[in-house]
């Protein structure tokens, strides 16, 4: 019993110790990488981690910000539509050039932060660091903006040195 | 037949004709007085080609009051106008007038002759990237099919799903949405969230009927698709005759002054920019209110002798969601707090007193939290016969009473699953009854013995919105949208528990409010659809027929009508996003004896008398 423990044990350790030295590098990249200021067109994201992020996305966020995150902008005015709109609430682009431009010259910090802070309406904060940083390397991606070798970090002091430009 | 009996005979029908004589002279002598320094206008109408029922355009501008009569037979007339300069112009469909001005003075009889042409007349001016085409063809049969007619169009109406076109993806959100896929790991945000989750609906929705909902959708209202309307195949059946005693006015609300009010910053963006007429009550003076959902909120006073308006400003900055209000017999203006910008902040029953223009009631609406969703807001309201205040939460599904004397608030969670109650009326033993949004049932609630009790109209499930009480205690209850089944009007015979229902002949009929005039006519607001006007519509029960009376907004709908003791229908045009306003349809506008608008027997507007109520029933 003692035997098993103690092996039990040290397979914890050394799964911690081999998770944050591999994590380190596939989650949040070189600390290298994250020393200088760097800008989302530099290529901030992976695919792989963009397709997570659509995942995210599609259960998530795309009832009210639609397929490409283009939003839902007030409702076109169609005679015979009532203007009650209770429960179809309008959700500003999140992805594209209105995005970009809104956001322009602000870090993915804040980004992250509002998104982690408000987003889902209702039920802020109920994805994981991860998943919100999965979902903004995929509105990147609907952004135009090019993938590269290292993933977006979950980390708020590394995404405070990418700076969003249009 | 006797010389007696002869001699009798005479004598009653003289009799019968000198009273009708006297009371002719009297209203004729009424209309004299309250409208002696009003003006009218008649006159003619002309096109090239054959036209019914134009719709006359009389605009008073420097008061910002329109009024609409129709054409019989090529002519027109309208009364009880303002002094003043006005603008004149005529649409029929397909044909239109160039605008006419003119000044009325008191006591002129102006006469006007208007020529039309081709023009867009009163049908919309077609919109860029919608098209319409016929219900088989936006719905061809199919695996799904029955799931959007059964499941969907029960609240949603044949055109809502067409209009949106969407991605799979977005389509599986909004099944997800609707069968409260979210509601695992947060509180629901809005009542129509989870309104097909399995425990709750009442379309028997299996695993099946979502996947082949999915696929129908996904191929005929895709990415690809342009949103399309179904083309309303069926004319609204109009009676000229009837039509031509007719008149609509139209108050406007003044429009905010750029960067004040609704376009100020604050509220620009989340309220639209926008003044939003709801729902009109009638208070002892004749005076008309409204609630403007616009942000800020705002109750305005209209006395629609004059066409003053005062606005007053809801309490702590205004936003914290407003909806309908009721007006109890001491003349407080009721209004419970709805969404607003907080959603799921604390919520009040409000109480303003016109007398001092303060809002003198704020309490917590469910102070022991009974409802225990974290979003709760309120809409509809009844009075009882001492005044008590029943308030439903559409978000909540519950009926909070405000005990009048004592100011508490108790809550009842209503007995039906996922009750989600529209409107709320008190009948005339205090019972009282709740449309259900989510169901289409009716609920009760038995107010000396807190007990509930369910009705299930023959048209089950359903949609209801707005319901309202007769003179004989019958409750009406108007069936909203049915996508093919045409809308209908449901009557519950209190002393034999039986419904019975009738079918509106109209296929695009959306009947919302319904209300009792004292004749015994059930009035209804009845919604437009993108191709077809929206109503002002009439059921006589004795004869079982239907008239119908286009707005002057042709998309204006509204949920909420009122009706005088002289039968004018009283609304705000809620759909108008550009001309919000206090407006009132006058069937006969010969009956007309003033603009002030009175309930029958008073606030709250119950078609029987009210009983005494101590004035210590008055907290």
């Amino acid at each position: 019993m003692r035997v098993t423990h103690a092996t039990t044990a040290a397979a914890f350790a050394a799964a911690v110790l081999v998770s944050q030295l591999v994590g380190s590098d596939l989650e949040v990249g070189s600390d290298a990488a994250y020393a200088q200021q760097r800008s989302v067109a530099d290529g901030v994201y992976t695919g792989d981690q963009a397709r997570r992020g659509r995942d995210h996305y599609r259960k998530r966020c795309i009832l009210c910000h639609l397929d490409n995150g283009q939003g839902r902008e007030a409702e076109p005015v169609i005679v015979g539509q009532s203007l009650e709109r209770e429960g179809d609430p309008e959700a500003p682009p999140v992805a594209g050039e209105a995005f970009l431009k809104k956001w322009n010259g602000r870090t993915a910090k804040a980004l992250y932060d509002t998104m982690r802070t408000t987003m889902p309406v209702g039920s802020a904060g109920s994805l994981s660091p991860q998943e919100y940083a999965d979902v903004l390397a995929y509105l990147l991606e609907l952004s135009k903006l090019p993938a590269g070798q290292q993933e977006l970090p979950a980390a708020p002091d590394r995404l405070d040195l990418i700076t969003i430009k249009q | 037949m006797s010389t007696r009996r002869l001699l009798t005979s005479v004598i009653t029908l003289v009799a019968c004709g000198w009273a009708a004589y006297v009371v002719s002279v009297s209203v004729a002598a009424q209309q004299r007085n309250e409208l002696a320094g009003m003006a009218r206008l008649s006159g003619t109408v002309t096109a090239p080609q054959a036209f019914k029922a134009a719709q006359v355009y009389v605009r008073n501008v420097d008061k910002n009051i329109l009024y609409m009569v129709f054409t019989s037979g090529g002519q027109f007339r309208a009364l009880a106008l303002f002094p003043g300069n006005y603008e004149v112009s005529v649409k029929a469909k397909g044909l239109e007038s160039d605008v006419q001005t003119l000044a009325l003075r008191a006591g002129e009889n102006a006469k006007l002759s208007v020529a039309m042409h081709a023009g867009q007349g009163v049908d919309p001016a077609p919109q860029a990237n919608v098209t319409f085409a016929r219900y088989s063809e936006i719905y061809p049969q199919g695996p799904g099919l029955q799931v959007i007619e059964q499941g969907c169009m029960r609240c949603h109406d044949e055109n809502f799903i067409p209009a949106r076109p969407a991605s799979e993806d977005v389509w599986r959100a909004r099944l997800g949405h609707m069968t409260g896929a979210e509601l695992n790991v947060r509180d629901s945000r809005a009542y129509n969230e989870g309104a097909l989750a399995g425990r709750v609906q009442w379309f028997p929705f299996s695993t099946k009927d979502k996947e082949e909902f999915i696929a129908y959708v996904a191929k005929h209202y895709g990415t690809d698709a342009k949103p399309r309307f179904v083309r309303a195949e069926q004319e609204v059946p109009l009676d000229e005759a009837a039509l031509g005693k007719a008149m609509f006015m139209e108050y406007y609300l003044p429009i905010d002054p750029p960067g004040t009010g609704s376009s100020s910053p604050e509220f620009a963006k989340r309220g639209r920019g926008i003044r939003w007429g709801q729902d009109v009550r009638f208070d002892p003076e004749g005076n008309v209110w409204l609630t403007d959902r616009g942000y800020p909120h705002r109750l305005v006073k209209l006395n629609p002798r004059t066409g003053q308006q005062k606005d007053y400003a809801y309490p702590d900055g205004a936003s914290n969601g407003n909806h309908d209000l009721t007006i109890d017999r001491f003349g407080i203006v009721w209004a419970p707090e709805h969404m607003g910008l907080k959603p799921d902040g604390a919520k009040r029953i409000l109480g303003f007193n016109p007398k001092t223009e303060k809002w003198e009631y704020q309490a917590p609406a469910d102070p022991d939290n009974v409802i225990r969703n974290s979003v709760k807001w309120m809409q509809s309201m009844a009075l009882d016969s001492k005044s008590n205040l029943y308030v439903g939460w559409i978000m909540g599904g519950a009926l909070s009473k405000y005990e009048r004397a004592t100011g508490k608030v108790k809550v009842y969670p209503i007995s039906e699953r996922g009750a989600v109650p529209y409107g709320v009326i008190a009948d005339r033993n205090d019972n009282i009854w709740m449309a259900m949004w989510n169901s289409g049932k009716l609920v009760k609630f038995d107010s000396i013995n807190e007990q509930w009790t369910e009705f299930a109209p023959l048209t089950f499930p359903s949609h209801i919105r707005r319901l309202n009480v007769d003179a004989q205690n019958n409750i009406w209850a108007a069936i909203w949208n049915q996508g093919r089944r045409p809308g209908k009007l449901a009557k519950l015979d209190q002393t034999t528990g039986r419904f019975t229902e009738y079918s509106v002949p109209l296929w695009t009929a959306q009947p919302y409010d319904v209300a009792p005039d004292a004749d015994g006519n059930i009035w209804f607001a009845d919604s437009p659809t993108p191709d077809r006007v929206a109503l002002i519509s009439k059921f006589n029960p004795r004869t079982q027929t239907f008239a119908f009376y286009p707005k002057p907004q042709f998309q204006a709908d509204s949920p909420k009508i009122q009706v005088t003791r002289e039968g004018a229908i009283w609304f705000s045009p809620r759909g108008s996003r550009n001309q919000p306003a206090v407006s009132v349809l006058y069937p006969d506008m010969d009956k007309i004896t003033t603009l002030a608008a009175f309930y029958q027997y008073g606030p709250p507007g119950n078609p029987w008398p009210s009983p005494p109520v101590s004035q210590t029933a008055r907290r």
